[in-house]
C-alpha cells in the first residue's frame, strides 16, 4: 500500500477554503480532530509559525546596517507570528467594516517592567507603523499573542 | 527640518538598503520601514526615545478610508507600547511627529499598506 504525506499547513488551508462537502470529505479522510484544533494550541513559538505559514528562517540580512539587523530580525520574527495566528486572513485598514486587533504593553520605567496589558482594537484609523501587517483578526488571538510572544514583542519594540 | 527622503538618508548618515534577503511579498513592507526609520532618525537629530523613561514619546495617527490616507493628530505615551509603535517610529515632540506625518505621508501609507 501506497502511503501519501500530507503537511498539516496545506491541509488546513483546503479545509479553511473548502464548501461544506469538501469540509466534510477532508474530515472523513483526515479525522475531524485535526480540524478542531485551535492555531494557538498548533502556533506556540517562532519555529511553529514558520512551519504554520510555510516562511524561510532569514537568517543573513544582506546590507541592512548592523545596528538595524537586530530590529529587522524582531520585525521579521513579529509578521511571520501574526500571520501564523491570522490563519491567512489578511486585515484590509480600509475596510472599516472590519475591527483590527493590536496588542498593548506597558514600559514601566525598566526591561523587566515590559507587560502585555489587553488589546486595543480600531477600524478606521491607523497608528505610525500600526499597520495591516501588524494587528490581529479578534481580541482573543491578539490577547494570545500578547502573552504568548511577549519577548518577541519587547524586541520589536525596543530593538 | 528634511525637505525629502534622499535629504533624511544624507542627515541620518543611512546607505540605501537592497532587501531581497526577505521572502518576495514582504520585500517593499521592509523597505518602507527602513524609509521611515531613516526619516524618523533624521528628524529626531539622534534623539532616541528612553523606555526606561517616563518622557513622552511622540507618534502620528492616520485617518485610514479608500477615499484618502489623511493624517489625523500626532499622539504620545510615556509607557505604554502599541505594537507597531516601537521606538524606532517614535518622535522626541509634536511638532516633529506632526512634521513626519505631513512632510512624508507616502512613507507613512506605504509602511501601513505594503
Amino acid at each position: 500500500m501506497k502511503t501519501i504525506e500530507l503537511i498539516q499547513k496545506n491541509v488546513l488551508k483546503a479545509y479553511r477554503e473548502a464548501n461544506p462537502d469538501g469540509k466534510k470529505m477532508l474530515e472523513n479522510l483526515i479525522g475531524k480532530e485535526v480540524f478542531k484544533q485551535d492555531i494557538t494550541d498548533r502556533v506556540k513559538t517562532y519555529e511553529d509559525s514558520l512551519e504554520e505559514t510555510g516562511r524561510p528562517n532569514v537568517l543573513n540580512f544582506g546590507d541592512v546596517p548592523e545596528d538595524l539587523v537586530p530590529f529587522f530580525h524582531s520585525v521579521y520574527r513579529v509578521i511571520v507570528e501574526i500571520e501564523a495566528l491570522n490563519e491567512g486572513e489578511k486585515m484590509d485598514i480600509y475596510d472599516s467594516s472590519k475591527r483590527r486587533h493590536y496588542p498593548y504593553f506597558a514600559c514601566n520605567g525598566a526591561p523587566s517592567g515590559f507587560a502585555f496589558i489587553g488589546s486595543f482594537c480600531d477600524n478606521s484609523s491607523a497608528y505610525a507603523g500600526g499597520g495591516s501587517r501588524l494587528s490581529f483578526k479578534d481580541e482573543k488571538t491578539s490577547n494570545y499573542f500578547g502573552k504568548q510572544f511577549q519577548k518577541d514583542m519587547q524586541d520589536f519594540l525596543t530593538k | 527640518m528634511v525637505p525629502s527622503i534622499e535629504a533624511a538618508f544624507e542627515k541620518a548618515g543611512r546607505p540605501k538598503v537592497d532587501f531581497s534577503v526577505f521572502p518576495e511579498d514582504l520585500r517593499e513592507h521592509m523597505e518602507e520601514y527602513y524609509n521611515a526609520i531613516v526619516v524618523v532618525e533624521a528628524v529626531n537629530e539622534g534623539a532616541k526615545p528612553d523606555w526606561e523613561k517616563s518622557t513622552p514619546k511622540w507618534a502620528p495617527w492616520f485617518r485610514m478610508a479608500p477615499s484618502g490616507f489623511a493624517f489625523h493628530d500626532s499622539d504620545y505615551d510615556d509607557t505604554y507600547a502599541l505594537a507597531g509603535g516601537g521606538s524606532r517610529l517614535r518622535l522626541e515632540s509634536e511638532e516633529k511627529s506632526d512634521y513626519v506625518a505631513t512632510e512624508f505621508p507616502e512613507v507613512w501609507k506605504a509602511v501601513q499598506l505594503k
